[in-house]
């Protein structure tokens, strides 16, 4: 055996595998096919060589010559079929010319043109080519050149990496292939089989190509048998090989010895090549990375040692600037999708900052890029995007996005089928991709995949963990009160901790309107608390149609709604409507607005919307508390209110015109012939006449007026702001209207009606009442339909007032008390003033040796004395700084006001000059009427030095109250000024033997 | 994106095709999902502008379903004054151009509407794959696509939507008109295709893009004429003495007169209208090729084409909005105009129904849930020939244009094959319902010869319409004794159409106008052909 047939062996031995695997795997396609026949004829050739250089057949080495000839033109034709299965569309790929060529050269080699003859020298076949092997040298270079040029041309335009690297593996093999056989030819390839070497090589460049480059497309788990296949018959193929160079230099037998040692150094050498394969291969990436190898390393630890981190940030924030620096590309990002939304956002950008135009891009659930993704789940370039069909659905604004944002590669990171994350990258910083980023890219996602969806769920569940504490500290602020307006403030006080509120409102849907129940803002409003606007192309009207959040992320650039106007006036950008829900039902929205653009993110909008059903709910209960209080107030028969809500208004009522002054009147009003009604009609006609009452009662009271049920066949009537005089015609309405309206067939239906005047006629609810009680029981014993006040009961009981008819009987003085701590009590400062005064009064008029009735008349001058001020405000009252002109002329007219209140009780007129003058001083410099002297009535001069004392030995807001002795040395210096000398006199008298009494 | 020339440059075909023809590829989900995409971005784009909130009757809807309850469907009186004065500042997107149409006599002077420069973009590369698949016999055949195509320029001008088209085309593939587009819109009608089939002798050319009646209209002429041919004047021009040759001797061989197809390898035929469909076998009878019929509009752009097998046509998803109104609501509403017809969209659409198609613009457009008042038939749901996965359609004709007697329907398509299938040599027509003794279908024709009686003549179209109309002939075939109308015909003297041709052009009337319309003529129209007849009458008498 020849040693040289060493060499077509292991081309034998190195196609073989390649072959195996390349007929297994199915399906086959065209260029499968194409490659199979070629590996077929590579084989064919090899082994025709091997033949002829082992001379098991000298006596056909002719045969054997001319069959190596055919076989090498029949292999050479298949490659060209193989590779011109490369060319673009549209290019000749000359087959006609090829198997032409292949025919002339079977031809020639059958009618022994070629080879010419055999030699034998030394026991060794040679073959005698001759001239005609020209002929079949130059369709083989045509074709080489051919292929070579029409891949080179492509090479210029090809974008697709993978396309890119085979055909460079082509152009390689072919310049192998050509370069090698051509070789041959020459004389000392005649000794030496170089072409096969060419062969093995070939064999090598393609299962490598296959392998890494998939040239032929057989599924993985074939590739790497292919791949450990090549390597253990590659080592056997140079472990024969070097033998082969061993018996040529060294001329050494090969006994079995020999064999063996060899055999144990190659087995040494393969131990020590596996365990040093490692550096071989990083000084090898070294070379071709470069720069770039380092950042390749560790993003490939990153990924082994990614699975112990659970850290959203600290997972993204390495990988990202470690994937940019390995592919040396421009920009890169990583984007999640949103809560809420599902659209997928930047969580990790790099280079950080907004300058990065990655920054903003957002990719829409529905944008078909992320549906791509998800349901190819493998790469999309920047290409595909102005290609395949189903992109066109992408919006100009998207587009102008993607390309803003230099955009060269979208790559998915797939978690157990689920599309978890993009890694977005920009174009590189020069070149473009190669397969190498790509495949390294592709492994880095798969192996992040899970770290990542992992690192992502945990960041999700902390945010609403989150969330959860926040809305349940937000829901106790809710529950605090059922007055929504009171806990809005606090409960968006509360929200901007974690959101951009800039203003927010609450509004409800009443009819064709809406109500603005509650407005908090930071930066002013259009409108204000409690008012309505008109429901139609409101915001609110879209969502409580929709029931769904609506969001108006950007107002300058899209405003929707005729409201957004306002909205801008007010420097607002971007506005979250959220419905209210209740039940099913929306019954109005709640709105959260920023100064800033695109201010809330979809998982904010989610948050709120959870939110937004607490508030709904709380409004809801606060509604139903309002419809239960309001049904307690309202009597069932009439609709009218009863009884216990007119205590509570009457209870308001007199707060109110306690604090801002004014007076109100109650009627009570009763049927005079109700018995007998119901003795004549039953009582279910008398139930039905009280309720057409309630009806003309509604009918004939003023807006402002209250009509309530009292009780049976009793009702009362409250008119706030009301005197006594103005309440008797409304009275004598109600009357009138009830004797011609309600319908009672043959029993005729008249009413007596008791009128009462607060203060006038009572200071407490108890008074009041029984004041009106009083007037209905004295209209009633008059012979009833007719109206009755107070005033009227009292006026007949005596004879026209003289200066000595007091009150004498003890309901007339309780009165009289009431009146004088009504006064006390609207003065913060001055309680038990009155009462003080008129112990002073009292005390100095006996001093005097007045008569009994006179010093009767001064103590009720002196508890009444300051009864105008129940017509004063409270606000100026007790107003702690200095009061203003026109505050101190209000102040000034309360004489007048205290007698105008007590002219209408006649038994008090006696009091009317004391009232009226008791702040005139005695050198004319007081007021109402600046008297002077004793012009001045005695009652004022008293009540003057009394009221002056009691005063200044109380506190007041600007002073602590005097001692005694000085608000006697204050009356000293007052004398003949303010006060009438002698009466200060003799009070300084008095008041050395008085007990002290000073108010603080 | 890339232009059609540079993927067809560097060969990148398979790239080539699905860009320029890739919605035939889709799936019915994939059409729908790029339709309610777009429409969304449309939505939001109206929003933004006061002719598109004036169009969407308050705030911007949110959802397609919301954009179909809440917008009324619009006619163009709905975009005056904004698209009649052309008021840009009012619309969604500034517009690239402007197209017109022919509008309808006495409604507007024209309707203009714009074109978005995305709009025009997308439309520029669709021309390109209807060129494509003209001139193909597969999907990602290039083989016979030209790098610079010559195209026969016999189309409306510009601001006509059918010159703007052309001008669109230069977008995406540098071609060759003949004449130049420049020269073309300086010369009438007539003239434009005169000089465009003289250059063509000479030069050749791949495609031609218009009226198919054109091409029968030029066919006709040479094989009259290619007993007579002076060869003289073309001594001067081997280019047109070598292709005249080619062309009689092939005639010669064959034994027939010489057809258009001996003298030119036409590579592809893209036309647009009623007239494809009717001439479509005479035409590959003259030119060797059926025509690619379109289905475009001035307010739609493209909106369906055929696809190489030249069958039915498919929907193109990315230009507009499509929605259709099945046949029972659009007579609703003819009955009562204040009816709003209810719409489907393709994916509820029947095989063998008829529906009025409803456009929304994309891409920035301004036509919102307008009706063009064209009628289309669904004719599959699918094509499994061709592996089209979405509904097929046949352009039917105006959806005003239709006949409706008490059983049958008849469409301006119907009436027209009926007389093209009788084998009558005819000039033009008009057909009118009339109602007196019973209702009856009134043609109104001018023959090219003298044959055939008036009587001869309805019944023979009235057995064409039988063939034609599968409803119409099973009604036929069993009630042949008590069908629901007559047919008849009445014969207008030689000379009529061209007369009224004439007499438009002296008025003044643009390109649309100079043929009167096929169903229902006015009654002005009617009596300027009638006078015709009684002239003649007269003259008789």
């Amino acid at each position: 055996m020849n040693i040289y047939a060493l060499f077509p062996l292991i081309a034998i031995a190195a196609y073989i595998p390649l072959l195996v695997i390349t007929m297994g795997s199915r399906p086959w396609r065209r260029q499968h096919r194409l490659f199979t026949l070629f590996l077929v004829a590579a084989v064919m050739w090899s082994l025709t060589d091997f033949l002829w250089r082992s001379n098991f057949w000298p006596q056909y080495g002719l045969i054997l010559g001319k069959a190596i000839l055919i076989t090498l033109t029949w292999m050479a034709m298949q490659l060209h079929c193989f590779t011109s299965s490369f060319f673009p569309p549209r290019t000749g790929r000359w087959l006609p010319f090829a198997w032409a060529s292949f025919a002339v050269v079977f031809v020639l080699a059958v009618l022994g043109f070629i080879p010419e003859s055999v030699s034998v020298i030394d026991g060794k076949l040679y073959p005698v080519y001759g001239l005609w092997i020209v002929v079949m040298a130059i369709p083989l270079v045509t074709l080489a050149v051919r292929n070579v040029t029409v891949f080179s041309k492509r090479l210029k335009t090809v974008d697709n990496p993978m396309l890119y690297n085979q055909i460079v593996t082509l152009i390689i093999s072919i310049y192998v292939l050509a370069v090698f056989i051509l070789a041959a030819i020459l004389p000392w390839g005649r000794e030496i089989p170089i072409s096969h070497l060419g062969n093995i090589l070939v064999a090598f460049i393609l299962s490598y190509s296959t392998i890494r480059h998939q040239l032929i497309d057989i599924r993985l788990v074939l590739r790497r048998a292919l791949s450990w296949g090549t390597l253990v018959i590659g080592g056997i193929g140079i472990y024969l090989l070097l033998f082969f160079l061993v018996h040529l230099w060294f001329n050494f037998e090969l006994r079995p010895i020999m064999l063996g040692t060899g055999l144990a150094g190659a087995a040494i050498a393969v131990v020590l090549i596996f365990l040093t394969r490692g550096v071989f291969q990083q000084k090898i990436d070294q070379v071709f990375y470069w720069k770039t190898y380092d950042y390749r390393q560790r993003l490939s630890d990153f990924a082994d040692r990614i699975q112990d981190v659970f850290n959203l940030k600290e997972l993204g924030g390495e990988m990202l600037p470690l994937v940019m620096r390995a592919i040396n590309c421009r920009g890169a990002c990583l984007l999640f999708p949103e809560g809420g939304s599902g659209d997928f956002t930047p969580q990790f950008i790099e280079p950080q900052g907004e300058a990065n135009p990655l920054y903003n891009l957002r990719l829409r659930q529905d944008n078909p890029v992320v549906q791509y993704l998800s349901q190819q789940r493998r790469m999309l370039t920047i290409q595909n995007l102005d290609i395949l069909p189903e992109f066109r659905s992408l919006w100009e604004k998207e587009k102008e996005a993607i390309t803003t944002a230099d955009i060269e590669l979208f790559l998915p990171v797939i978690s157990r089928d689920k599309l978890v994350s993009i890694l977005v990258l920009s174009g590189k910083q020069s070149g473009r991709y190669l397969l190498e980023d790509i495949s390294l890219l592709e492994e880095v996602t798969s192996r992040v995949a899970v770290s990542l969806e992992r690192g992502y769920l945990y960041e999700e569940a902390r945010q609403r963990e989150e969330e959860l504490s926040l809305i349940g500290h937000l829901a106790s602020i809710m529950t605090s009160s059922l007055d929504i307006r009171q806990i809005y403030d606090s409960f968006i006080r509360e929200l901007r901790k974690v959101l951009d509120v800039d203003w927010a409102a609450l509004t409800l849907v009443e009819g064709e309107e809406l109500n603005l129940l509650a407005i908090t803002s930071e930066i002013g409003s259009a409108w204000k608390t409690g008012d309505r606007l008109p429901l139609k192309d409101t915001a609110t009207e879209w969502v409580v149609t929709n029931k769904v959040p609506l969001l108006e992320p950007n107002l300058p650039e899209e405003s929707r709604f005729w409201t957004g106007k306002y909205h801008l006036q007010q420097g607002i950008q971007s506005l979250v409507f959220l419905p209210l829900m209740v039940g099913s039902e929306a019954i109005g929205s709640m709105c959260v607005a920023s100064r800033r653009p695109n201010a809330y993110s979809q998982s904010q909008i989610q948050l709120l919307s959870q939110l937004a059903s607490r508030i709904a709910m709380s409004i809801e209960n606060a509604r139903l508390y309002a419809q239960a209080e309001q049904r307690a107030r309202v009597d069932e028969l009439t609709g009218l209110w009863n009884r216990r809500h007119l205590m509570e208004r009457i209870q308001v009522e007199i707060g109110r015109h306690s604090r801002y002054g004014g007076t109100f009147s109650v009627v009570i009003l009763d049927l005079d012939s109700f018995k007998a009604f119901n003795d004549t009609y039953g009582h279910i006609e008398g139930d039905r006449l009280l309720k057409q009452l309630g009806l003309v009662l509604k009918g004939a009271i003023r807006d402002a007026d209250e009509a309530f049920r009292y009780g049976g066949d009793e009702f009362a009537i409250l008119l706030p702001q009301t005197s006594i005089k103005d309440a008797h015609e409304v009275a004598e309405r109600v009357r009138h209207r009830i004797t011609s309206e309600v319908k009672t067939g043959s029993v005729s239906m008249t009413a007596s009606l008791g009128l009462a005047s607060w203060p006038i006629d009572g200071i407490a609810i108890s008074e009041i009442i029984s004041a009106a009680d009083k007037a209905l029981y004295y209209a009633k014993q008059k012979g009833g339909n007719q109206s009755q006040a107070v005033l009227e009961i009292l006026s007949p009981l005596s004879e026209p007032p003289s200066k000595t008819d007091l009150p004498q009987d003890k309901g007339a003085f309780s009165i009289i008390h009431a009146l004088a701590a009504a006064v006390d009590a609207k003065d913060h400062y001055a309680h038990d003033h009155s009462q003080r005064v008129k112990d002073y009064a009292v005390a100095l008029s006996r001093g005097l040796d007045l008569e009994p009735a006179d010093i009767a008349r001064i103590s009720i001058c002196a508890l009444l004395h300051d009864i105008g001020k129940l017509g004063i405000s409270d606000e100026i009252l007790n107003k702690a700084s200095k009061l203003n002109a026109e505050e101190w002329e209000i102040i000034k007219y309360h004489p007048q006001m205290g007698t105008d209140i007590v002219s209408h009780i006649p038994q008090l007129s006696a009091c009317m000059p004391g009232i009226l003058y008791h702040h005139e001083n005695y050198d004319g410099t007081g007021y109402l009427l600046g008297l002077k002297a004793n012009a001045i009535p005695l009652d004022a001069r008293i009540l003057r030095v009394a009221d002056a004392f009691a005063a200044m030995t109380s506190a007041r807001p600007y002073r602590d109250a005097l001692s005694q002795e000085e608000a006697v040395e204050e009356l000293k210096t007052g004398a003949g000024k303010q006060f009438d000398p002698a009466l200060v006199e003799s009070f300084i008298a008095l008041v050395k033997n008085m007990p002290m009494v000073t108010t603080q | 994106m890339p232009k059609v020339i540079e993927l067809l440059q560097r060969r990148r075909n398979e790239e080539l095709w699905q860009m320029s023809c890739g919605f035939l590829k889709l799936s019915l989900e994939q059409f729908m999902a790029i339709q309610k995409r777009l429409l969304l971005e449309q939505m939001r784009l109206l929003g933004g502008s006061e002719l598109g909130r004036k169009l969407l009757h308050g705030p911007r809807p949110e959802t397609v379903e919301e954009f179909r309850r809440r917008v009324p469907l619009t006619s163009y009186a709905d975009y005056c004054p904004e698209l009649l004065e052309q008021q840009e500042e009012t619309l969604p997107v500034k517009p690239a151009l402007w197209v017109r149409t022919s509008g309808k006599s006495g409604e507007y002077p024209c309707k203009w509407v714009p074109v978005t420069p995305a709009y025009a973009q997308e439309m520029s590369v669709i021309m390109c794959g209807i060129g494509m698949l003209s001139s193909s016999r597969k999907w990602g055949e290039t083989s016979s696509f030209p790098q610079h195509p010559r195209i026969v320029y016999s189309v409306a001008p510009r601001p006509y939507v059918s010159g703007a088209m052309a001008s669109m085309l230069g977008q995406q593939a540098p071609s060759d008109y003949l004449p130049p587009i420049g020269v073309a819109e300086r010369l009438s009608f007539e003239g434009r295709v005169r000089l465009g089939f003289k250059q063509a002798l000479s030069r050749g050319f791949d495609y031609f893009f218009g009226l198919s009646m054109v091409l029968v209209t030029v066919g006709d002429k040479f094989s009259q004429s290619s007993n007579r041919v002076d060869i003289r004047p073309l001594l001067s021009k081997p280019g047109a003495l070598f292709r005249l040759t080619k062309g009689l001797t092939r005639s010669r061989l064959a034994r027939r007169p010489m057809l258009p197809k001996d003298l030119w390898s036409i590579k592809g035929i893209i036309s647009s209208g009623l007239d494809s469909a009717v001439y479509r076998d005479r035409i590959k009878e003259l030119w060797g090729k059926y025509p690619l019929d379109v289905y475009s509009s001035s307010e739609g752009g493209f909106i369906a084409t055929q696809a190489w097998d030249s069958q039915g046509m498919t929907f193109i998803p990315n230009l507009n909005f499509l929605e259709f109104i099945p046949e029972e609501e659009h007579f609703k509403w003819q009955q009562d105009h204040s009816y709003q017809p209810r719409t489907l969209l393709l994916d509820e659409v029947k095989a063998g129904e008829n529906y009025e198609i409803v456009i929304t613009n994309f891409h920035g457009g301004a036509l919102v849930r307008y009706r063009p008042e064209d009628m289309v038939r669904i004719i599959s749901l699918r094509d499994e020939k061709l592996g089209i996965n979405t509904p097929q359609m046949v352009f039917e004709g105006r959806a005003s244009d239709l006949l409706d007697f008490d059983v049958t329907r008849l469409t301006e398509k119907t009436i027209w094959q009926a007389i093209e299938n009788s084998g009558i040599p005819y000039e033009d027509w008009v057909a009118r319902k009339e109602v007196m003794e019973g209702m009856a279908l009134h043609l109104y024709i001018e023959l090219k010869g003298d044959v055939g009686n008036e009587d001869d003549l309805a019944a023979s179209v009235k057995e064409q319409l039988a063939l034609l109309d599968s409803s119409f002939a099973g009604f036929y075939n069993d009630f042949s004794g008590s069908i629901d109308f007559r047919v008849e015909v009445t014969l207008l003297p030689k000379g009529t159409f061209a007369n009224y041709t004439a007499q438009r052009q002296a008025e003044g009337a643009d390109l649309a106008h100079l043929k009167p319309p096929h169903i229902n003529p006015p009654g002005k129209v009617l009596s300027l052909l009638l006078g015709s007849l009684e002239a003649e009458a007269l003259a008789a008498g």
